[in-house]
């Protein structure tokens, strides 16, 4: 139903791609910049070490009979190494005098005390080396003397604890793009999802469904809505003026042709010339074909409107069938055919839907079946019912009889090969068909072998 | 402006390496042997052998020298960066653990070294691969009559109360020659304050004191000694396995687990060859071979740790304050102080 070869780029995709793209920059910008959070605290926390070992061993410093003493803190220098296996590098100066530790490990340029140490980081034994320095002055002898502490610490614990933060991270944001990424493909189809019920509904009406659509549809699709509904019912008045003006020149051409039909019959009774005769003859067959078309454009024009605003009411199938033989046993009669009505239904059973439209499907096809038997035949009607359904099924003995598919019999204007020297305007069995659409009912043209061709009606019951 | 730092001027070998003094010297594996690499270890080639024998024999085409020294000798050969030796295997944790710090060590990664528990390697450089309880010794003639020691400060009691029987008859490590000697001390003063009454007591007593585990076992054995403190278990147990005269006595107030621990130095010219070695050291089967041939008990032996109070000295930075220069000066002073009266 739905055409996609003249789709570009659909709307689904193109939303699901800024959407994809949008997650993957949020992704990207929230894992930065919580590595760059993750990084900061982790330097943090290392900075935080060296400056509580810096201080312990600052508040070991004792001076005892003028000399300085030192207890490097146990400890302090275990929990130094113990997170990531970090080699320590330290050196303790009394002002530029070099007293214990590594004495190549250059000096810090500047000190901190003891509350705001100065952090560095520098390159050492080709490691690079996380360093805190911090002095504080002592009297010694009466001598203020700064003692200056610097202490390091490989960046092995930074880096180990960052690859498993990292790690986690990573984790974290590629779930959460996964997680985004899902609920934007659902949002996208949620929204989109009118738009489909839309196409769905208009999609699903008959051909001959011109109403307006009265589908619920999101604020955004109004204009689409509107724009639809005026071009239907442009598109429907435009068919009705012409079914009207159809219907209206059949009605003004029937009454004269009438007419001349009757007056061709009178010329016919006095006219004795055989060739006169002829003339007059191929004249009122001529007019009576006219004739019968305009009454099944009339018939068509009035299907087509019934179908808009059918009047259903119960009516009776058996009562209806019988009806419609009682009116054609005339024609019957004339020509030496014999209408016999099979039933298998109850008088009772009744159908919900429009009469007139039965009888215009009824009329034609019986129309049809007597103005193709051959004389001194017989067309049976026979009716069955199921629970669901009814049938009709009206049998004849065509004169000339040859096999044509079904379906092009049933289309407007197109005729049996052997009907061309009937009368007959080729619109009998296409009512028939949209009679039963109508009708929510079917048409079934089946040839039988004897030489039968059988029309059946089939109707629902509920 | 003079500032005044008090030095120990008592014995002052921590200035220039002035050589390595060689003990012995073997050479494992067949003569025609390909590759050969050196090991350079302060292990009794006695216990060490039995695993060198065996990767020797599973690999002919490798020789291995052996090289004994003590570990303060081993410690500056390092240092210095005159050694080429390929393997470093020391009980000195804190001289190793120096070693390793100031990056004389290379990397070793293996399956093996995978496997280790956590507290037997630091850095993927420094390798424990055997376990070692410190121990007291005592002559079973001299404690014929006295309670066998629970703790040190019963050790203390019992000399104080018998100074006939300890008299010129107690030994320990020289903690100014030995390294080995010097952790075990700076262990037992980061343990409790009894160690310095016991070594003023042992100091009053004209405690005589050891370079090594050896001598002074040789000496209780024969009765020249009434007991030794801290001395290595593995040592001890397979003395005391041989000879009636040896109690080993594990003090119940904590007992110092020592490690024995092994790197490949940076200048290394073999380190492929160590590490093949150093992953058979460390394996389940050379950790048999050690314990069961060689007496030097397994990382695997869970016995060691099961000791009661056992106090396992942390292969961690901690073990590089007592080598500070001042801290150290500091500790020999005190010490020198309590022993040396």
């Amino acid at each position: 139903m739905i055409q996609t070869s003249t789709v570009q780029l659909s709307l689904r995709n193109r939303l699901l791609v800024i959407l994809a793209f949008l997650v993957a920059i949020f992704s990207l910008v929230l894992f930065i910049s919580m590595r760059t959070l993750t990084g900061q605290a982790v330097s943090a926390a290392q900075d935080g070490l060296l400056k509580a070992a810096a201080v312990s061993i600052l508040e070991k410093v004792r001076i005892s009979d003028g000399a300085l003493f030192f207890d490097l803190p146990y400890d302090t220098f275990t929990i130094l190494g113990s997170i990531g296996e970090d080699r320590i590098f330290y050196r303790i100066d009394a002002n530029s005098a070099f007293l214990t530790g590594y004495e190549d490990l250059p000096i810090s340029d500047s000190y901190g005390d003891e509350r705001t140490p100065a952090f560095a980081s520098i390159d050492y034994q080709g490691e690079i080396l996380r360093v805190a320095a911090i002095e504080k002055p002592v009297l010694v002898e009466g001598q203020s003397i700064r003692i200056r502490v610097l202490i390091g610490q490989t960046s092995n614990f930074q880096v180990q604890l960052l690859s498993q933060l990292t790690e986690n991270l990573l984790i974290i944001v590629v779930s959460f793009c996964l997680f985004a990424g899902l609920l934007a493909a659902l949002t996208v189809n949620s929204m989109l999802n009118p738009i489909r019920r839309l196409a769905d509904a208009v999609g699903r009406r008959g051909p001959n469904d011109l109403r307006r659509v009265d589908h619920p549809t999101p604020q955004e699709l109004a204009p689409l809505m509107t724009a639809l509904n005026d071009f239907i019912s442009r598109l429907s008045g435009a068919l009705k003026q012409t079914e009207i003006f159809i219907a209206e020149a059949a009605h003004h051409i029937r009454t004269p042709l009438a007419t001349v039909k009757s007056e061709g019959e009178l010329a016919l009774r006095k006219v004795r010339k055989p060739e006169n005769r002829a003339h007059l003859r191929n004249i009122v067959r001529s007019v009576e074909q006219a004739n019968r078309s305009a009454t099944q454009l009339l018939d068509h024009a009035m299907v087509l409107y019934r179908m808009e605003q059918p009047e259903r009411r119960m009516v009776g199938l058996l009562q209806c069938v019988n009806d419609m033989v009682f009116n054609f046993a005339p024609s019957a009669e004339l020509r030496d055919i014999e209408i016999t009505v099979d039933s298998d239904i109850s008088q009772e059973l009744e159908l919900y839907l429009d009469q007139t439209l039965l009888e215009t499907a009824l009329r034609n096809l019986l129309d049809n079946a007597l103005k193709y038997s051959a004389a001194e035949t017989t067309i049976s009607i026979s009716l069955n019912a199921s629970p669901d359904s009814c049938r009709i099924s009206v049998r004849n003995r065509p004169a000339t009889m040859i096999e044509i598919d079904p379906d092009l019999m049933t289309t407007r204007f197109s005729r049996g090969a052997n009907a061309t020297d009937v009368v007959g305007s080729g619109l009998g069995l296409a009512i028939v068909r949209e009679v039963m659409m109508a009708l929510g009912g079917a048409l079934e043209i089946e040839f039988e072998k004897g030489g039968h061709l059988c029309a059946s009606l089939s109707l629902s019951r509920r | 402006m003079r500032i005044t730092v008090v030095i120990a001027a008592l014995i002052c070998w921590w200035g220039p390496a002035t050589g390595m003094t060689i003990e012995l010297e073997r050479r494992f594996g067949a003569e025609q042997a390909i590759e050969d690499f050196t090991i350079l270890s302060s292990t009794d080639i006695e216990l060490f052998a039995p695993v060198i024998e065996a990767f020797v024999a599973a690999r002919p085409d490798v020789a291995i020298q052996y090289v004994l020294a003590s570990s303060r000798d081993i410690y500056s050969e390092i240092d210095s960066g005159r050694g080429r030796h390929d393997l470093v295997i020391s009980s000195a944790m804190d001289l190793q653990m120096k070693l390793v710090n100031d990056g004389h060590a290379d990397r070793f990664e293996s399956p093996v070294t995978a496997g280790l528990p956590d507290w037997a390697i630091w850095r993927d450089q420094l390798f424990g691969f055997a376990v070692e309880p410190i121990v007291l010794v005592v002559s079973r003639r001299d404690f014929a009559a006295l309670p066998t020691p629970a703790s040190r400060r019963h050790f203390l009691d019992i000399i104080r109360s018998n100074p006939e029987v300890f008299r010129n008859r107690l030994m320990t490590y020289d903690v100014n020659l030995s390294g080995t000697g010097f952790l075990f001390a700076t262990q037992d003063a980061r343990q409790s304050d009894t160690f310095w009454r016991l070594s003023e007591v042992m100091g009053s007593m004209g405690t005589r004191l050891s370079c090594c585990s050896g001598e002074m076992l040789a000496r209780v054995e024969s009765g020249e000694m009434a007991a030794a403190y801290n001395v290595v278990g593995s040592y001890a147990q397979a003395r005391a396995a041989k000879h009636g005269n040896i109690k080993v006595v594990h003090l119940e107030d904590y007992t110092n687990i020592l490690l024995r621990t092994a790197f490949i130095p940076r200048r290394s010219p073999k380190s492929r060859q160590a590490g093949e070695f150093l992953d058979f050291l460390l394996s389940r089967r050379g950790q048999v071979i050690l314990e069961t041939q060689g007496g030097l008990p397994s990382i695997f032996n869970s016995s060691i740790v099961e000791i009661t109070n056992a106090k396992p000295i942390g292969l961690n930075t901690g073990l590089l304050v007592y080598l500070d220069r001042l801290k150290r000066e500091n500790f020999l002073r005190e010490w020198n102080a309590a022993l040396v009266q």
